[in-house]
């Protein structure tokens, strides 16, 4: 599953993006993760620029 | 409030989906524009630039009120610090305040007719015979279901009209992107407040490049976009600012955006039945240097161009939307193609090319450079056919 640190997270929708389920989805400015629908393929991790994503088990 | 169906409904009021909105408006159409936020404009994730030559194409009136400042060159730093630069008499661009700019564009759109709601927001499409019908919005919490003959996705990189209407590629397209983050900067002393600058080197921007884009004497956007790296775009950043202590001695942080530029190339299909996709929706980026704001405005004039003519003639369907696909590829497809190489060219070089380029181009002026100084350049530096053969890909 994704772990969203919301101290550093900018609201840029970097992470939404990418996700290819449409798991992290950005409402207004605020970003929302469904991890039912989460494959943990880790590519949102990857393109926050900011490192505001973590993947944990 | 809304009404149950329009002519033409344009999601997303960033420059491709105010242009959109405007422009279908000119031509006499019933236009929704829709924005999920309750601001046009905010938050930026933008480094703002944008060429003078591609306003005045556009139609677009230059008002002081967007314009931070004004660029007449540039230059580029190589990876060991030479530095290539190229500076103009006249204005080239300008650094925009994209807040005042996106929110003119959408007051413009309003003005020629369309109308415009913030804070509403796409929650799925009406779809109906394999043909987009519709768009369904919520609105300060209310639910609405309003019919259109075409819909147009301008809802940016996290586009969901795109993939709603079934573009399957949408997601590969996000994912060949460059991450960015940017500082707004004051109290930095800059080159000239005139000049853009450009960073190159595995570590200064993996990938990609960082810039210091003037918007006044003191103050500048200062942003790195990377690709491919361990390391975050904070991370370099950060080491940019640190290296660089004595430009940004007392500076301030005022405002950091981020954001994703997807970097290869457009949507291999940007329409379908009842819908048309413009801007950063449909990756409409220069795949180089990762300018966007042209493009978006193009393409929203084009589908909206587009969208006139398929309710004039009565038919939506993508048979006839495929003219929008033909004209952007008209205007775009070459120059798309070519910077695509030239990235790929670039990526390839390591900083030590970078460096023996940088050594030839240095003192040149560029202004001037004509065919025989080039034949000159290769006579005298053999090497640097290799580069330029593979940087054109011939």
């Amino acid at each position: 599953m994704i772990v969203i640190d919301r101290e550093r997270c900018l609201s840029c929708a970097a992470c939404a993006s990418v996700c290819p389920t449409g798991a992290l989805e950005m409402l207004e400015l605020h970003l929302v993760y469904d991890q039912s629908s989460c494959t943990n393929c880790g590519i949102c991790v990857r393109k926050c620029p900011v490192g505001a994503l973590e993947m944990r088990d | 409030m809304f009404r149950d169906r329009y002519d033409v409904i344009v999601v997303g009021a960033g420059p491709a989906g105010s242009m959109a909105a405007r422009t279908a408006a000119e031509h006499g159409l019933d236009v929704l524009l829709i924005e999920k936020r309750q601001e046009i404009g905010v938050p930026v994730r933008c480094a703002e630039a944008t060429g003078k030559r591609g306003l005045e194409e556009l139609g677009i009136k230059i008002d002081r009120r967007w314009i931070a400042n004004e660029i007449r060159g540039w230059i580029l730093v190589s990876p060991s610090g030479l530095r290539v630069s190229r500076v103009m008499k006249d204005v080239q661009g300008y650094i925009l305040e994209r807040k005042l700019f996106d929110k003119y564009l959408a007051i413009d759109a309003a003005r020629k007719g369309a109308e415009v709601f913030a804070k509403t927001m796409a929650t799925g499409l009406i779809v109906e015979n394999g043909f987009v019908r519709g768009v369904k919005l919520k609105h300060m919490g209310e639910k609405h279901e309003v019919r259109a003959e075409i819909v147009i996705g301008a809802d940016g990189v996290e586009s969901r009209i795109a993939r709603w209407a079934g573009l399957r590629d949408v997601v590969k397209k996000m994912v060949n992107s460059a991450s960015n983050v940017q500082f707004k900067m004051v109290g930095v002393r800059l080159e000239a407040p005139d000049i853009m600058e450009f960073y190159f080197g595995r570590n200064v921007a993996p990938g990609g490049y960082l810039w210091v884009f003037p918007k006044g004497e003191d103050f500048a956007n200062v942003g790195v976009g990377i690709q491919g790296s361990e390391q975050r775009a904070i991370y370099y950043l950060r080491k940019f600012i640190a290296e660089n202590r004595e430009r940004f001695r007392g500076a301030s942080i005022v405002e950091i955006n981020a954001g994703l530029t997807p970097v290869g190339g457009p949507l291999e299909k940007t329409y379908g039945n009842g819908f048309m996709i413009v801007g950063d929706a449909a990756s409409f980026i220069d795949p180089l240097t990762g300018g966007g704001i042209y493009t978006a405005m193009l393409t929203g004039k084009l589908a909206a161009e587009t969208a006139a003519e398929a309710i004039e003639a009565g038919d939506t369907s993508e048979n006839f939307l495929a003219r929008y696909q033909e004209r952007w590829r008209e205007a775009l497809g070459r120059k798309i193609e070519m910077q695509l190489k030239v990235k790929e060219a670039l990526l390839n070089l390591s900083d030590e090319d970078l460096d023996k380029i940088a050594e030839i181009l240095q003192g040149k002026d560029l202004t001037s450079i004509g065919k025989k100084d080039v034949l000159k350049l290769f006579v005298e530096h053999p090497k640097l056919f290799k580069y330029i053969k593979d940087f054109l890909g011939v």
